[in-house]
């Protein structure tokens, strides 16, 4: 008999009976995992953008102290000492699949108007396209002529960039580019122009290189290279794989979001349990009768507990639940925010996936057990007789 | 019959529930001050600013620098009272994490341009007379524990030097800031150092200056200048946009994106998680005093005593929670501009902020309690004493 259970059907009845409050309680849960999940999801497809898409044969070189692109500075006449490194890999021609890229954050206006933002400008070689393969496509319009004064474009900066529709023509320092093709590329490449490095350069008025890339022969320890490439006599560099560079792109901002979406959802958190436990106290204060007589047919106090602590996991359920369904249209749309790291716009979409879902639904059941604690407590030492008087 | 004190007495009622609905009100208030004075921080930079300076920059790119030569040019422009360069210098101290502005300048030039920068006399003279000198904010000074007369190792990022040894430089100055405009987390030193190092080969790195800084000729207005030179500048080497000091600083914050639209959208979630948890605990107080409105009702008491008695009480209960969250953001201060560091040099809660949050408190404790007063002012006293438990 001690070990009789209140029937499931108690708690949920319960709930139904005092609707508004419960209802309250839960959606003050929900909005605190709406905002943790909010920017959870803008970290994650951040940091999908820069995780996952770097090649691992491909190796990136700065100049040596360099943190970033924007730092690095290669002499134009260096990059052919790059291009015969026996390491690199070689095209059917037998061509060295290695290029010197420039680069350089330009001032572009917004298309919506609202102020200007820094934008790579990446100039490439015909190596560069080569090297970045099949993770570098044209979705609209065609590819760059070498030797012309052509750009093409990330797709998100297409539309989210002035001057930067397939057809447009974009003034670079004093020279004009006319935007030949629009691009696609998994990662964080989206969010920059491409044009020929030699017309680039003279643009800008900027000869040097910033940075030289060049894919991995079959076979090369890359690990091993990279370690050497640090001290070496005639080209000492900062060298990484594609993956880890990107991986190091993401660091600050990676880390400001995870930092905000727990500190946000943390504060949150607190403030919706402390209501969900208002709700819970006046939930057994209401009750105490009906508890007393619960009691007294023969239920134990472990059940007595068991009910109430259902009871609030029930409310944290359904606002974790009402949570997810609103955050779950933010999947997949589209925005753009400043890397600390490069001080340039990426673009990325907010990505709401399976595990960020489920872990929302554990932290709001959560909530609501902790928040249901104190009262199932009290609730299960009620004398049966008193509460009955009581009530 | 003495209102308050029945609201005092209603309120604590119930002591746990009061006490937790006053801490989430506090917390989140608490956080809704943060998030507002993260922005206005941002802005007050911009607010601050002269209008009687002017900054010339590369219309190209935030990273370009523009050549040496352009200093004498702009000199000559009508208006124009004195330039001085700015070169964005991006060392590193010790480690990568330790960050913060360095820019080498003209010292006499940047005393001359920017009263807000206070430093005593003598550390003046010592910083112009050591060329290897510079003067830093009190603000970084206190962070790693520097103290007139130390040297400070930075290691060159866009300027390493041949060797690959960090830069030394020796701190003849601290200084403090009279307006958020100003801050005091950054380093400044010789211009000419770096510009020497350059064409020696001492160091390597792109010539030029990141900035110039002009101030104004009394009379002169700040567009017209600013027209004059870009439109000198407009066939290039480097394309210029020139824009007074306030502009420039706002394109930094722009730059941050939908920053404020973003944390402006979690404010507003805050705002309504408050409201909800306050009607939440007013509702659950209204259904346990339907019997004691409907004895006050019955006693010939008016509609409008029930309707003022709960106002009162989640109004009460509001602002004693804001107040708490209010007083914390007005704590926490000293805490978080350290956290922030370089980030927002000038953290503060602005008084608009303070204001605005006591507004919204008194808005959600009306709005809170309006419910279930409205609800006890219809309330027919037989029903409400059959039914109240």
């Amino acid at each position: 008999m001690a070990r009789r259970l209140v029937p499931f059907s108690y708690p949920l009845r319960s709930l139904a009976v005092r609707w508004q409050a419960s209802l309250l309680s839960a959606l003050g849960i929900a909005m605190s995992i709406a905002v943790l999940c909010g920017v959870f999801a803008l970290r994650s497809g951040f940091q999908a953008l820069h995780a996952e898409t770097g090649a691992k044969d491909v190796v990136v070189y700065m100049r040596k102290g360099a943190t970033s692109e924007g730092e690095s500075g290669i002499p134009l006449d260096r990059v052919n000492t790059y291009r015969v490194m026996p390491e690199v890999a070689r095209d059917e021609q037998g061509q060295p699949l290695a290029a010197g890229e420039s680069y350089l954050a330009l001032f572009l206006a917004k298309a919506d108007d609202l102020g200007l933002v820094n934008v790579p400008i990446r100039g490439v070689e015909p190596a560069s396209l080569k090297i970045h393969g099949k993770a570098f496509r044209i979705v609209e319009g065609r590819a760059l002529a070498f030797g012309s004064d052509e750009i093409v474009v990330g797709r998100p900066i297409s539309r989210r960039i002035h001057n930067c529709q397939l057809g447009d023509t974009l003034l670079v320092n004093v020279t004009p580019f006319k935007v030949v093709g629009i691009f696609d590329h998994d990662g964080a490449y989206q969010s920059e122009i491409w044009g020929d490095v030699d017309r680039i350069a003279a643009a800008l008025d900027r000869p040097m290189r910033q940075r030289v890339v060049a894919r991995m022969a079959p076979g090369v320890d890359v690990a091993a290279h990279i370690a050497r490439i640090a001290d070496d006599k005639r080209i000492p560099s900062k060298a990484m794989t594609e993956r880890d560079y990107f991986i190091a792109q993401m660091g600050f901002l990676g880390d400001v979001l995870v930092i905000l979406g727990n500190l946000l959802g943390g504060i949150l958190g607190i403030a919706a349990m402390l209501g969900a436990a208002n709700t819970m106290l006046a939930a057994v204060g209401s009750r105490t009768r009906e508890v007393g007589v619960l009691r007294s047919v023969g239920f134990g106090q472990t059940a007595i507990l068991l009910a109430f602590l259902t009871e609030a996991a029930v409310i944290g359920l359904a606002g974790g639940l009402i949570g997810c369904l609103m955050v779950l249209p933010l999947d997949g749309i589209e925005t753009g925010t400043m890397n600390w790291k490069t001080f340039t716009e990426t673009a990325f979409a907010f990505r709401v996936d399976a595990p960020l879902l489920l872990t929302a639904i554990g932290v709001s059941v959560a909530l609501g057990l902790v928040a249901g604690l104190v009262p199932a407590w009290r609730a299960a030492w009620l004398r049966p007789v008193e509460a009955m008087r009581r009530g | 019959m003495n209102l308050e004190r029945l609201v005092r007495r209603q309120a604590l009622s119930h002591p746990v529930r009061a006490l937790l609905t006053v801490g989430a009100v506090a917390v989140a208030m608490f956080l809704l001050c943060f998030l507002r004075s993260i922005v206005t921080s941002l802005d007050a930079a911009v607010k601050e600013s002269s209008g009687r300076r002017i900054i010339t920059a590369s219309a190209v790119s935030l990273f370009q620098a523009l050549p040496a030569s352009y200093s004498a040019a702009i000199a000559e422009v009508d208006g124009v009272a004195t330039v001085s360069r700015f070169t964005w210098f991006g060392g590193v101290y010790k480690d990568p994490e330790n960050f913060f502005a360095q820019f080498g300048t003209d010292p006499q030039l940047l005393l001359d341009q920017y009263p807000e920068i206070e430093l005593p006399a003598e550390h003046k003279q010592a910083w112009f007379d050591d060329k290897r000198g510079a003067i830093v904010g009190i603000g970084i000074a206190e962070k790693y524990g520097w103290s007139v007369g130390d040297t400070v190792p930075l290691l060159g990022t866009i300027f390493p030097r041949a060797g690959g040894e960090p830069w030394e430089f020796t701190v003849r100055g601290v200084y403090r800031s009279t307006r958020a405009n100003v801050d005091e987390m950054t380093m400044y030193f010789h211009w000419t150092l770096l510009d020497e190092a350059l064409e020696s080969g001492e160091s390597m790195g792109p010539r030029g200056t990141s900035v110039y800084l002009i101030r104004l000729d009394d009379g002169w207005e700040g567009e017209e200048v600013a027209q004059a030179i870009d439109d000198y500048y407009a066939g290039g080497p480097q394309r210029t946009r020139t824009q007074p000091e306030a502009a420039f600083q706002a394109d930094f914050v722009n730059m941050m994106g939908n920053l404020p639209t973003f944390l402006g959208m979690i404010g507003a979630a805050v705002l309504v998680a408050i409201l909800f948890g306050v009607v939440n605990t007013m509702t659950i107080a209204a259904r346990e005093r339907l019997r004691s409105m409907g004895i006050l009702k019955a006693m010939g008491f008016s509609d409008r005593v029930p309707i003022r008695l709960y106002l009162m009480e989640s109004t009460m209960l509001v602002l004693i929670g804001g107040g708490l969250g209010i007083g914390l953001a007005w704590l926490t201060q000293p805490g978080l501009r350290a956290m922030f560091g370089t980030f927002i040099p000038v953290y503060q809660v602005a008084g608009e902020t303070y204001l605005a949050a006591t507004v919204a408190c008194v808005g959600i404790g009306l709005l809170a309690g309006l419910i279930p007063a409205l609800r006890a002012a219809r309330l027919r006293p037989v029903e409400a004493l059959r039914r109240g438990a």
